[in-house]
């Protein structure tokens, strides 16, 4: 069956996916001049390498926007060094790296190459989120094609340098996104965060020093190394360079994935790549970059997608997941739904984690359901005072950043459903179905063993 | 500060205003505590669970520059670094309400009837430190419960902070993996790998890490509150190595056993044995003297007993040779106990028996070689030779085992397999069962054939060394191992489990050098005060009782503490000759093997009724004190002062004085005093100066089974024995099992789990089948009640 063309055109400023559709054969990879930054890079050092992304400026596209080039120098020397490649995406809102992958695997296998030539690693592993079923078994036949056209389990173009690459997938756990609980899952340990130090740069796969990146970073790799690290720092902002791939969801006339230049700004995105919202619906608020972000408001619109922009506006970049909200939407709903799921991923590993998204959870689905009281959405902020930043990973963070601002942001919608006893929702609302008319009657709170 | 040591790095920080300057990489929960006197409240850090996890994160701390609070466990200290606890930082103090809040969100307000109130952390740090109350309006999470995870522990899972020091334990101490974390989030469980019991026999440590009442001992619930108790501190006698303990008394009765933390000796752990075993009921035991009338035993007098009996033994000494009276003891007396029956055994002129075999038990004599239980910890090389696994002769030591292992020791294990060591072990050599003194004997004439440090003019040839080495297996890949060892200047440690002739291991170590640094040899005795009786004289082993009993050249036995019958691995033989024996005289807890064979049995004092000290294997001498009063309310120095009376010499008649006159007699205890031994003893010894010894022995080969048979390996193991028997908490842990080879359950059709029967000199031992890769072939593996072994057992399916 012909594949639907689901992928977005590619805008003017794509480098990362500049084409329409895919090309998952590696005949089209080579033939568009795929595995040429390889052999530019298998010519130069490691430390050439380094200083190539350091000069890139290229900054980690899974969520903390670390500079790549710094992380990659921080490695520790060893014998036995490992590049493990973050494929968990499971941030809500965010399928970026499902598109590079269904799209341009090789591209991810061209950085992977790379990155491991740069740290002669003894093996590289891609860690892809355990329902990206259909993605992993690309990037396998991408592997085996690389494999069968010598890049793989032989000698590196002409070098005595032999690269491995393998897939592991996840079992659907969300904290295997965060690095340290993935290298406890890729060790056949539990999947949950371990206290840093010792971090993965010393103690990460098979506890031997771990490089670990995102699959957007290394998949931008090939591209910096072809343009060279100063010509691609030359787009985007100083702080924030190149392109970064965009997933644009929610009440947006044309959802999808979007590569955008970090100099544009989040109305580029929603207005002008989305087509704005469906006609007769306004902006309420939209999530700039994954669910686990504090929401930015209509007047936000203007805000670069710069990390440092983000940043300033009070929120974070993130994964670049932006999800539209229009006015339909209810908050309380909303917010009830994001704690939701940060409860049911969260691991356990810590108090105020383990119990604090859990008592947002129950508090918040209280007041949907009519019974709270505005003492408790006081409530509902201290604790989300008390979970950000004291948890040993940031998932406590994701479900208190964004709780605490929609009750920032719209503390009179949030307090509706005390003074009329119920959600004031239509049943026909945005995320109404999640919510069925059961919550109306008192809440089954109590779970037995 | 200047109470640094010399020549370590340190760093100078600052703690809630305090200046202090600490060793770097001091945890900053220590740092805290030892040198700035401020208290970092935690529940999830516990050093000997290995590195901090920074779960629970009570111990949060402000530390300057850093953009958020950091859980001080998983900190370390940092020159210059300015820390302020809860003490001194507002935003720590209330991230530390927010916790214990968190914690006690569904945490059932269950205090009046948890067992664990008056002494639970949770509790206690929530007074010290918690917000006061809860703005929790919900229902709180319910479970099921209590759920028994095995006979001995109950787990209540509402209860439960998920601390994770019980899988920790399981999972990073005892290595078992049995304790786990099932599911996530909130509704994260603790539970059992698949369902089964916890069987570790470790598992009661976990009732003790458990900051909350979520595991309990079962044989603790509801049995008495923190502030209607005594603890009693004391030694257990449980085995050799004498791990420090308390004993919980309440009303008259023993009724929980807890860690006394002696980081020498036990590193605050206990084995299920020691901790759980009772010798109880108390009804049950031999509480009077008995003698044998015209209806069995009968009580009788104590002083109408005393005196006949030492009437007839002094009838048949001035009848027989020197030594036609034999005193027999396995272990379980104090040293002062001891020390009054060597008096009597020399108005006796008796000989004596305190070990199992006599050729092992100058176990002194390798004192030259000898290595504390401390100096596992930072030894290179392990070496564990023989038949039994270590912990069966002294629990504990198994942790001590896997942590020098984890630490990168260089675990080698010599012997026929099935144990669970090998698993995780660098080296497995794998012997014939029985085949330990062969192997010594191969490493010791092997270390001198290639050239080890002290060759000896007696050297045996290269032949001798290739049939001995083939005897023993891989004993040549071990020696390369030790010499390796040795040459880097490193520490190997010997751990041995078998009958292994002393001159043997004596000619090893002098041949390794063991002699010089801190490794050497660490024999198991099979008794737990083995070493302590030997210390005061009663030497010789049962072996040459038994010879002189069939003989006929020692007519009365006087068998104090200890069922030779079942015992020995010669049960069948004592039997016999106990039967033709003219006296028989047995000092026993409950009716045993010996009992029924015996004219006069005397009532045993044990572990909790007895004051004195005991010797472990390292020859550290401990402190026993009783919680209860002797079983027939007279001691057993006050009776054997009286016995001795009527034998016309004088013993002492309490602890002290009998150990004041041992301390003066006796070298292995010179310079000690009773007043000074303190509750956490010090090990007073030094090493002699190491001397050639004689040449080893050839060792006879373990002889071949008859066709069809098996090779029996059945030393006693840890949960055996009169206490263990009546414990029925301790059901789990003494459930017989039959290790058979893979390749022999093939050829038998015997899948795993199947109902096995094995049938030996000793008796008939029935039990589910585990499969071993690495279990010698012909060779089957049995936790029979007492000690066997042989050549000859068989094998089927049951039923």
């Amino acid at each position: 069956m012909p594949e639907a063309p689901t992928f977005a055109a590619p805008t003017e400023s794509s480098i990362l996916l500049p084409f329409a559709g895919t090309r998952r054969e590696i005949a089209e990879y080579e033939a568009t001049g795929g595995y040429q930054s390889l052999r530019k890079a298998v010519g130069m050092t490691s430390e050439q390498l380094v200083d190539e992304m350091i000069a890139s400026n290229l900054r980690g596209r899974g969520g903390a926007g670390f500079p790549a080039g710094r992380k990659a120098s921080f490695l520790a020397p060893g014998e036995d060094r490992y590049l493990v490649i973050n494929g968990d995406e499971s941030e809500p809102g965010t399928f970026k790296d499902r598109e590079i992958i269904l799209r341009n695997p090789h591209m991810l296998i061209e950085g992977i190459l790379i990155y491991l030539w740069m740290i002669k690693g003894a093996g590289a592993y891609i860690y892809i989120r355990g329902e990206y079923a259909k993605e992993a078994a690309i990037l396998e036949g991408a592997i085996a094609q690389a494999r069968a056209a010598g890049y793989i389990g032989q000698p590196l173009l002409g070098t005595d340098y032999v690269p491995n690459v393998y897939v592991h997938r996840g079992a659907g756990a969300y904290i295997c996104g965060e690095e340290t609980a993935l290298l406890s899952s890729l060790n056949g340990e539990r999947g949950q965060p371990t206290a840093k130090p010792p971090f993965p740069a010393v103690s990460g796969a098979f506890k031997k020093p771990t490089l670990l990146n995102n699959v957007e970073t290394v998949a931008t790799v090939p591209v910096i190394i072809g343009m060279g690290g100063a010509a691609y720092a030359g787009i985007g902002t100083e702080q924030s360079t190149g392109t970064k791939m965009f997933s644009l969801s929610g009440h947006v006339r044309n959802p999808g994935n979007y590569e955008m230049p970090l100099s544009a700004t989040y109305r580029d995105l929603i207005d002008g790549k989305g087509g704005g919202l469906p006609e007769g619906r306004t902006l309420k608020a939209f999530v700039p970059g994954g669910s686990s972000m504090p929401i930015l408001m209509p007047n936000q619109l203007d805000t670069g997608l710069a990390f440092e922009a983000v940043v300033a506006a009070g929120s974070m970049a993130g994964s670049g997941a932006v999800i539209v909200v229009d006015d339909r939407t209810c908050m309380v709903r909303f917010a009830l739904r994001t704690a939701e799921f940060y409860k049911h991923e969260s691991c356990g590993k810590c108090t105020p984690c383990r119990e604090g998204t859990r008592w947002i959870t129950e508090l918040l689905r209280k007041l949907e359901s009519g019974l709270g009281t505005t003492e408790e959405i006081d409530l509902l902020l201290n604790i989300c005072d008390r979970v950000e930043g004291n948890c040993l990973c940031v998932l406590g963070d994701a479900c208190a950043m964004p709780v605490r601002s929609h009750i920032r942001n719209f503390r009179d919608e949030i307090e509706e459903p005390v003074r009329l006893g119920r959600c004031p929702c239509p049943d026909d609302a945005p995320m109404a179905d999640l919510y069925p008319p059961l919550l109306r009657a008192p809440l089954p709170l109590v779970h037995a063993g | 500060m200047s109470a640094t040591v010399p020549g370590t790095e340190t760093v100078t920080l600052q703690i809630d205003g305090r200046e202090i300057t600490v060793p770097k990489g001091t945890s900053l929960v220590v740092a805290a505590a030892e040198h700035a006197g401020v208290e970092i409240p935690v529940f999830c850090y516990e050093p000997r669970l290995g590195p901090p996890i920074g779960a629970c994160r009570m111990c949060l701390v402000e530390i300057e520059g850093a953009p958020k609070l950091q859980a001080a466990c998983t900190m370390s200290c940092g020159d210059g670094m300015v820390v302020k606890t809860a003490e001194t930082s507002e935003q720590a103090k209330d991230a530390q309400d927010g916790v214990l809040e968190f914690m006690l969100l569904n945490h059932p307000l269950d205090c009046p009837v948890c067992d664990k109130g008056g002494e639970c952390p949770l509790q206690d740090l929530t007074f010290r430190y918690g917000p006061g109350n809860s703005r929790m309006t919900l229902p709180k999470r319910t479970y099921e419960k209590p759920l028994p995870i095995s006979s001995s522990i109950v787990l209540d899972r509402e209860r439960c902070i998920l601390c994770y020091r019980c899988t920790r334990f399981s999972g990073d101490v005892a290595e078992d993996g049995e304790l786990v974390a099932r599911e996530r989030g909130a509704t994260s469980v603790i539970a059992t790998f698949d369902e089964q019991p916890y069987a570790n026999a470790f598992s009661g440590n976990v009732t003790e890490l458990c900051p909350v009442g979520a595991l309990l001992p079962t044989a603790y619930r509801f049995k008495a509150r923190p502030w209607e108790i005594v603890n009693v501190p004391t030694t257990c006698t449980g085995c050799a190595t004498g791990c420090n303990t308390w004993a919980t008394l309440r009303e008259g009765k023993v009724e929980r056993i807890l860690s006394r933390n002696h980081p020498d000796v036990d590193e605050g752990w206990l084995c299920d044995k020691g901790r759980f075993a009772r010798y109880e009921p108390r009804d049950e035991r031999i509480a009077a003297p008995l003698h044998r009338g015209a209806t069995g035993l009968e009580p009788a007098p104590w002083d109408e007993v005393l005196s006949t009996t030492a009437k007839r033994l002094r009838h048949l000494q001035a009848t027989g040779d020197a030594g036609a009276i034999a005193i027999v003891t396995g272990g379980a007396l104090t040293n002062e106990e001891a020390h009054a029956w060597r008096a009597i055994a020399d108005a006796l002129k008796a000989r004596t028996a305190s070990a199992p075999v006599a050729a092992n038990a100058a176990w002194e004599r390798l004192d030259a070689y000898a290595a504390p239980l401390a100096a596992i910890d930072r030894a290179d090389v392990v070496v564990v030779i023989g038949d039994q696994e270590p912990t069966d002769r002294a629990g504990t030591i198994d942790l001590r085992i896997r942590k020098a292992r984890r630490a990168g020791a260089h675990l080698a294990i010599v012997g026929p397999g099935g144990t669970s060591l090998e698993p995780d072990a660098g080296t497995f050599a794998r012997t014939l069962p029985g085949a330990g003194a062969s192997v010594v004997a191969a490493l010791a004439a092997a270390a001198v054939a290639v050239g080890g440090e002290r060759v000896r003019a007696d050297a045996p040839t290269a032949g001798s060394v290739e049939s001995l080495a083939a005897q023993a297996g891989a004993a040549e890949e071990l020696l390369g191992l030790l010499a390796a060892a040795r040459a880097a200047a490193r520490r190997p440690g010997l751990f041995v489990t078998d009958p292994v002739a002393t001159a043997d291991l004596e000619a090893l170590g002098w041949a390794l050098g063991l002699d010089a640094g801190d490794g050497g040899i660490v024999p198991l005795p099979a008794g737990a005060n083995e070493r302590g009786e030997r210390a005061v004289g009663l030497v010789g082993g049962w072996d040459e009782v038994l010879a002189g009993l069939e003989q006929g050249t020692v007519s009365g036995v006087i068998l104090v503490g200890c069922d030779t019958v079942v015992e020995s691995a010669d049960g069948e033989r004592w039997q016999m000759a106990l039967a033709q024996t003219d006296v028989v005289i047995s000092v026993a807890a409950f009716t045993n093997g010996v009992t029924s064979q015996s004219q006069v049995v005397l009532p045993l004092d044990v572990e909790h009724e007895r004051e004195g000290t005991v010797m472990n294997l390292e020859g550290r001498v401990q402190r026993v004190r009783p919680s209860l009063p002797p079983i027939s309310g007279v001691s057993m120095l006050e009776w054997t002062a009286r016995f001795a009376g009527f034998l016309d010499v004088a013993t002492p008649t309490t602890a002290a004085k009998a150990f004041s006159a041992i301390a003066a007699s006796a070298p292995a205890f010179a310079g000690l005093s009773w007043s000074t031994l303190g509750e956490r003893a010090d090990l007073h010894r030094t090493r002699p100066a190491a001397e050639r010894p004689a040449a080893p022995a050839p060792a006879a080969p373990p002889a071949a089974p008859p066709d069809g048979a098996f090779r029996l390996i059945a030393p006693r193991p840890l949960f055996s024995g009169a206490a263990v028997e009546r414990t029925d908490t301790l059901a789990h842990q003494r459930a017989p099992y039959v290790v058979l080879a893979r390749e022999d359950a093939e050829r038998l059709g015997i899948g795993r789990g199947d109902e096995v029967r094995v049938r030996h000199a000793a008796g008939e031992h029935v039990g589910p089948a585990r499969i071993s890769r690495r279990l010698v072939p012909g060779a089957v593996r049995i936790n029979w009640r007492g000690s066997a072994a042989g050549t000859s057992a068989t094998v089927g399916a049951a039923g």
